[in-house]
């Protein structure tokens, strides 16, 4: 054997087959036909509930639209869709903790990314004026003190998007 | 249960663990860990576009409403558009729930082929995988004849050649609708991609189980593996769907 005769119990090959036959679990058809049924049972369900409008929402402090509640509905049942595909069809619910981690880091980083919407819907409060009025400067405020130079600040226009 | 073949080299044949691991289930984790390792990446790839997409929804709402109708029309396709009306839809996804059902459906083939390949039952695994590619090959069938030169037709595409009608745009703005094409035509164009490469991988899989190679047919962690691409991109049509056909009024 190329890989030296030290390390035996590395290589099954003269091994009894139940070495193997005991580490995974086959799994039996009915658990794949119902997640399938399930599935378009789901898909048909979204597009019910897309086409039924909804009415809007008073919750008080503002109005949710009723397409909004569409949307929620959309996601959740891709949510739940998805879900099943993973936990049956692709495993993840069979399998080691090292692989639910990976796939639920894929889909956490995935949902971080909708972070960037922050700069997109903060744009219109830009420029701020407080800080473009500031100039700054690299020395510490103690410092100016001590040289006695009071703090001085431009006037910043007005700009009422505050 | 009754196909399993009871084959008397069956009980010979065991899974050979590569010099680096221990055990076979350390194998065939990090078999599985590597191939998430390249979905996450997949899911990065998407994600970006998601993220476009829903940025330019957010602020185009109602346009990106106009926009899609037109994907739900369905009145020049010869069977399908009198079906439409029967059921009393004006509008209705319907291409779209088809090549969903078709990829859920290629997703159960999948799963099975899968299974077969545990039981190492050959006649199944390459029947099983000769109906995912089938139910590939009809998924795009349905994409790249009726839905996309469709919008070729009527100049949906986006660029030089955009100029569609005021009927195709249901009362969305052309500038947001043309932002709607570009988007759909990129999600969808690089699923459909992800769905050729597949149907590649497939093919060779099947053409390495047909020759009887050891690679596949001693250990089924590769078809697993393959098949935990082709959900991924299952998955990710899931997620196409609703965004893309299903926007509500």
């Amino acid at each position: 054997m190329a890989y030296g005769q030290p390390h035996g119990h590395l290589h099954h090959r003269a091994g009894p087959v139940a070495v193997q036959e005991h580490t995974f679990h086959v799994h039996p058809v009915s658990m794949y036909v119902r997640t399938v049924l399930l599935l378009i049972v789901l898909m048909a369900s979204t597009v019910y509930f897309a086409l039924i409008p909804f009415p809007d929402v008073n919750l008080g402090l503002t109005i949710l639209p009723g397409t909004m509640i569409n949307n929620i509905i959309a996601m959740g049942i891709a949510t739940a869709k998805a879900t099943l595909v993973l936990n049956f069809f692709m495993g993840t619910k069979f399998a080691t903790r090292l692989t639910k981690m990976w796939a639920f880091a894929g889909f956490f980083g995935f949902s971080l990314m909708f972070l960037v919407y922050g700069d997109y819907s903060t744009r219109k409060y830009e420029p701020t004026p407080r800080w473009s009025a500031d100039p700054g400067t690299s020395l510490s405020r103690s410092v100016h003190e001590a040289r006695g130079q009071k703090e001085e600040l431009k006037e910043f226009p007005e700009s009422g998007r505050f | 249960m009754a196909s399993i073949v009871h084959d008397p080299h069956e009980s010979e044949m065991v899974v050979h663990v590569h010099h680096q691991y221990e055990n076979i289930d350390q194998q065939n984790e990090s078999y599985i860990v590597g191939m998430w390792c390249f979905l996450v990446t997949e899911i990065m790839f998407f994600g970006a576009l998601f993220l476009m997409y829903t940025i330019y929804r957010w602020n185009y709402q109602m346009d990106f409403y106009g926009a899609h109708l037109e994907l739900s029309q369905n009145p020049e396709t010869p069977i399908v558009g009198p079906v439409v009306k029967a059921l009393g839809y004006s509008e209705f996804p319907l291409w779209g729930a088809i090549n969903t059902t078709v990829l859920l459906f290629s997703s159960f083939t999948m799963v099975l082929a899968v299974r077969a390949a545990q039981l190492r039952v050959k006649k199944d695994v390459l029947k099983y995988l000769m109906g995912t590619i089938t139910c590939a090959a009809i998924f795009l069938v349905i994409k790249f004849t009726f839905e996309w030169p469709i919008k070729f037709q009527h100049k949906l595409v986006p660029g030089a050649n955009f100029g569609p009608e005021a009927s195709h745009l249901h009362g969305a703005s052309p500038r947001a609708a043309e932002l709607f094409y570009s988007l759909y035509f990129a999600m969808t164009g690089l699923h459909a991609a992800h769905i050729v490469a597949g149907i590649g991988v497939l093919l060779a899989l099947v053409v390495l189980w047909m020759k009887g190679a050891k690679s596949v047919t001693e250990d089924y962690v590769p078809t697993e593996m393959i098949g935990l691409y082709w959900h991924f991109v299952d998955l990710v049509w899931i997620f196409l769907f609703p965004l893309f056909y299903l926007i509500p009024k």
